[in-house]
């Protein structure tokens, strides 16, 4: 009797187990009434739209966003927000947003998770990964996309970033310190294969970091593997690579002898953030860094911005950008912030109304715009960089004059995000990139 | 024996219920068989949970959307170096490493703890009382904040990546890189933060140990090494192996450690191997990670049966308890005395309180490692801005006031949780120590301190995500933390309860007094100090913790994690001004436990440093 009882809690306990692992809520269903909301949302003004996202909220409604960006939750985001809602309702109180962060690929599981278990929580995510968007969220068609007619109807938006909508672009890009070295030149992408740069090219390990990864699986893209070739040529005399190495890849030989060759020489660090504090600090390393973390290198006597050098600006960088790259290859990898909606949202309105103010609004999305490296996918919000080196007028930190998004895609050639591109081409690159990263 | 009663009419299945329902309100009567099943179930439920999370995991494909079909590639794929060239790299190298890691370690902890545990306890030492205060702080201090310090301290233009930390900077001396990076410095910090082990462990042993053997063999005229090696440590061999075992499990999962001394030169070992492949490629290498992990837990059960075969059976008291107060202490002579106390001060002041200096120094640094922007003050008290991201001094930053008000909820209730259940079970096995239930509800509460923190943290993410727990982070973060936690108190209640005579509480029995009462007016009295060490234990660790709440909530759950998001968002000064507060907390609140009731971690872990 005992052991059966044993046995039968054993069972039962395993079973409960299993069941809360599989899920304990319904099955997904998109809410008809969400989808109405952003169909009607897309047609309203900015004040429309306002006024029905504060009769949603309400005195006891709050908003629950969840981003990768701990910006869009600071106090200027959330007073705007607020005080644009009690222009219509004024018993919409101050906690009627809640802005959470934390990691890409959590983000991705939370929401997953609710919308699966017909959980209602977040009804909003600002987030990046191309690879994951496209898998997680658009392929299962869990997440709903809303396009603000402010901003549809706007001049100059380019609308390739209407759908999966996105706030801005991102830039990730090559930098050097140059410290001491007045010599040290990066002129075009392969210089990073070279051998000499082993263990000087600081940058985040791509298992870690989506982004980087999904730049790897782009750059296997014909039209990037073709810049990478034409790169190559230009670099065969003073490259140590053989490219010969790689021709069980055909055609994609220039593609992976490069990914191959950036990872042998790669240091990881668990952040960008990181990578650039350590790369001010080391003269004569290389980043593969977010631009805007420049920022974060502080003045003193050892270590200045001065020092360091965006390859594809070249040292002498004005306000008035070269107007050609000075590095072969691609100048960064522009990649996006995302904003979708929850399809079982319970404020859709709301929703749509904070998504409308942080990429229509100025003041919202100032609290993006400091930096180099962000570009609204509105242009009239941008702020001029051009000149965010000039201290007095005086050109003091050439690697800030920030030129336009326009000038990175264009003149600098840089490899754009496409989602639905990269999750095609993930699986194929995986087992290589692996095996890069295993034997380094 | 109760004859069996065949079930043929309803009267029978009365007369059988009837003897059942006796049976169960007898057995139930009795506090500690209620307590045994109670816990039993939930601790079954709360492993079955991360194992089955785990299986699941490493037997299916990878799927975008609910379980992948069944599959042995992810065994393959880790296991089978001839036929995977990603085995090698992420899975026999790494594992070679950490067990090479760990045995360092061990030796280490030992010789660090070993060696003043004994100047402590046998010999005439100066500064004892300094010395045996200060040598647990490695212990209190997060993992990687020793690694931190290594770093800083000894990081040089000739490593990989390196530039002049703070010794270069300051002599000129450029570290080599095998000091500062790789297998070396890992153990050596895990060696160090584990040292507190050994030195409480053999402490005990040390200070309680019959003298009289030593002195015979020294009146016979035996040297004082063979007396060292042929009587005193064959005395100390269940407690180096209990030592060894405990620091050997702790460091072949140690990740923090390895992140920061391992990572920046690619070298990995089995538990950062672990979290990449767990975390990183969108979730598509997680059954990779999870073999990894099944195999950590399988070394961690394989230790725990050594340990159980060392340390089970009742030897151990048996060697120690003799007390014959007869303590002989070796005599250091007048000038060693003096000359090895301060050599022991300075080494331990520099590596228990040198990282406090470090971390403390570097909030007020402008860039980190940097002295020559001068020093200043705006990560404490600065009102405006200091990074991009509108951050402000430390006092005033409402985002670090929220991360530390939930550390403290989180590690206060964990605490009172995992306390107050390892408590209960520690009591109730020690009542019931024949039975094979309590045996088996020993092994699983001591179970969680084998599951590695990420693994476990993942699966109760998944498990809150699941059950629609995404709005009540708190409560999972509880439930896990008390469940990792409950081996460290059940174990310090254990210990104590196993000291404690029934006949004290048979006492209150014969008196009528209800089980609550003799709980609280006998029982808890008598072992106040271990049993308050048990509530301390958790709350320390929690405070600490990193590793265990990685996956749960926002990055601002608790104070550890938004450490991490300052440091990747670039605020460094402020990340180390958090870091000193949240040890010296944890400082304050230990000294204090232990000047209102006496108890203190080492006691917990069942020792006495005091000596």
């Amino acid at each position: 009797m005992k052991k059966l009882l044993c046995i039968g809690l054993v069972t039962l306990l395993v079973v409960t187990a299993l069941v809360c692992m599989v899920g304990c809520g319904n099955k997904f269903e998109p809410d008809p009434k969400v989808l109405e909301a952003i169909k009607d949302a897309e047609t309203l003004s900015h004040d429309e739209l306002f006024k029905k996202a504060a009769d949603e909220l309400g005195a006891n409604g709050q908003l629950r966003i969840l981003a990768t960006t701990s910006r869009g939750g600071k106090d200027t985001v959330k007073n705007l927000f607020i005080s644009e809602l009690q222009k219509h309702n004024s018993a919409v109180t101050a906690n009627a947003l809640k802005y959470d962060t934390t990691v890409d690929g959590q983000i991705y599981t939370t929401l997953q998770g609710e919308i699966e278990a017909g959980v209602q929580n977040y009804c909003g995510m600002v987030t990046q990964d191309g690879y994951q968007l496209q898998t997680k969220g658009l392929d299962t068609g869990y997440y709903l996309n809303f396009v603000p007619k402010t901003w549809k109807e706007a001049q100059g938006v380019d609308l390739s970033a209407s759908d999966p909508f996105a706030l801005q672009y991102n830039f990730k890009t090559w930098m050097y310190n140059n410290k001491g070295k007045a010599d040290m030149v990066i002129d075009n992408v392969w210089d990073v294969t070279h051998s000499q740069y082993k263990g000087k090219i600081f940058t985040m390990d791509p298992r870690n970091e989506n982004v980087n990864m999904d730049w790897l699986v782009q750059l296997t893209t014909d039209d990037q593997n073709a810049a990478l070739k034409e790169a190559w040529e230009d670099a065969s005399k003073t490259t140590d690579v053989n490219i010969e190495d790689y021709s069980k890849y055909g055609d994609k030989k220039y593609a992976y002898a490069f990914i191959g060759k950036f990872i042998e020489n790669a240091v990881f660090y668990g952040d960008d953030g990181e990578a650039m504090t350590n790369l001010a600090k080391t003269p004569g390393a290389i980043g593969w860094i977010v631009y805007s973390k420049i920022m974060k290198v502080e003045e003193s006597a050892e270590i200045s911005k001065k020092n360091i050098v965006i390859a594809a600006l070249g040292k002498d960088n004005s306000k008035d950008a070269p107007t050609a790259s000075a590095i072969k290859g691609f100048a960064g990898f522009m990649y996006k912030h995302y904003l979708q909606v929850m399809p079982n949202c319970k404020y859709p309105y709301a929703t749509c109304a904070f998504f409308e103010l942080i990429s229509t609004n100025s003041t919202a999305y100032s609290v993006w715009a400091g930096d180099p490296g962000d570009y609204p996918t509105l242009p009239s919000i941008n702020k001029d960089r051009t000149q965010g080196g000039y201290v007095e007028g005086v050109n003091t930190y050439p690697a800030l004059n920030d030129p336009s998004s326009t000038w990175w895609i264009n003149t600098g050639k840089a490899v754009v995000e496409n989602p639905a591109t990269i999750a095609s081409n993930y699986k194929t690159l995986q087992p290589f990139l692996l095996s890069a990263i295993a034997n380094k | 024996m109760t004859k069996k009663l065949k079930v043929k009419s309803p009267k029978d299945f009365s007369k059988w219920f009837k003897r059942g329902a006796n049976g169960a309100i007898t057995f139930f009567g009795v506090p500690a068989n209620t307590i045994l099943v109670v816990f039993g179930v939930i601790l079954l439920l709360l492993n079955i949970a991360p194992i089955v999370s785990l299986l699941v995991k490493a037997f299916t494909e990878y799927s975008t959307v609910g379980y992948g079909k069944f599959t042995w590639d992810n065994f393959k794929a880790i296991f089978d170096w001839a036929g995977s060239d990603t085995s090698v790299g992420f899975f026999w190298r790494p594992f070679g490493r950490s067990l090479l890691i760990s045995v360092l370690a061990c030796v280490f902890s030992v010789l660090f703890g070993g060696l003043t545990a004994y100047l402590i306890a046998r010999t005439n030492l100066k500064f004892k009382r300094f010395i045996s205060a200060v040598f647990i702080f490695p212990y209190i201090m997060p993992q990687w904040t020793l690694a931190m310090f290594w770093k800083n301290l000894f990081i040089s233009t000739n490593c990989t990546a390196g530039y002049a930390g703070e010794l270069q900077a300051l002599t000129g001396i450029a570290m080599p890189e095998w000091w500062v990076f790789g297998m070396f410095p890992i153990a050596l910090v895990l060696g160090l933060h584990y040292a507190p082990f050994a030195y409480i462990l053999l402490g005990g042993v040390l200070q309680n140990m019959d003298s009289n053997l030593e002195e015979a063999a020294s009146i016979l005229g035996i040297p004082r090494w063979k007396c060292f090696f042929k009587i005193t440590l064959p005395m100390l061999k269940p407690a180096i192996l209990s030592t060894v075992l405990l620091v050997f499990s702790s460091a072949m999962s140690s990740y923090s450690v390895a992140v920061k001394l391992g990572n920046p030169i690619n070298y990995y070992v089995l538990a950062t191997q672990m979290q990449a492949l767990i975390t990183g490629s969108g979730g598509m290498l997680a059954g990779w990670g999870s073999v990894v992990a099944i195999v950590m837990i399988v070394i961690g059960v394989f230790l725990l049966i050594l340990n159980q075969l060392q340390t089970g059976s009742r030897k151990q008291f048996t060697t120690v308890t003799g007390k014959s107060g007869q303590i002989s202490k070796n005599n250091l002579g007048k000038a060693g005395k003096w000359i090895v106390g301060i050599v022991m001060s300075f080494a331990v002041a520099f590596f228990c309180i040198g990282p406090m200096v470090s971390f403390f120094l570097e909030s007020l640094l402008w860039n980190p490692g940097d002295f020559s922007g001068g020093l200043t003050f705006r990560a404490w008290t600065s009102k405006t801005p200091i990074s991009t991201n509108d951050f402000v001094g430390f006092f005033f930053e409402k985002k670090v006031g929220a991360a530390l008000k939930g550390s403290i909820v989180l590690s206060v209730v964990c605490a009172l949780s995992a306390g107050a259940s390892g408590f209960l079970i520690g009591y109730a096995i020690s009542k019931k120590r024949k039975s094979k239930y309590s045996g088996f509800v020993n092994g699983l509460a001591f179970f969680p301190y084998l599951l590695p923190s990420i693994a476990l943290s993942q699966c109760f993410y998944l498990l809150g995500v699941n059950m629609g727990l995404t709005g009540a982070w708190m409560l999972v973060g509880i439930v896990l933390g008390t469940i990792k936690y409950i081996p460290m108190a059940s174990r310090s209640s254990l210990n104590a309860m196993m000291q404690l005579s029934n006949e004290i509480e048979e006492a209150g029995i014969i008196q009528g007094i209800p089980w609550w009462k003799r709980m609280l007016r006998i029982v808890f009295p008598i072992q106040k100090a271990a049993i308050i060490s048990g509530f301390l234990l958790p709350f320390i660790s929690c405070m600490r913790e990193y590793d265990l709440f990685v996956f749960i909530g926002s990055d601002q759950f608790t104070l550890t994690r938004f450490m991490f998001q300052l440091g990747s968002d670039g605020v460094p000064a402020l990340e180390n001004a958090a870091n000193f507060v949240l040890i010296a907390i944890i400082l304050l609140v230990n000294w204090l436990t232990n000047l209102l009731t006496g108890a203190s971690i080492d006691k917990g872990l069942g020792g006495k440093t005091n000596a």
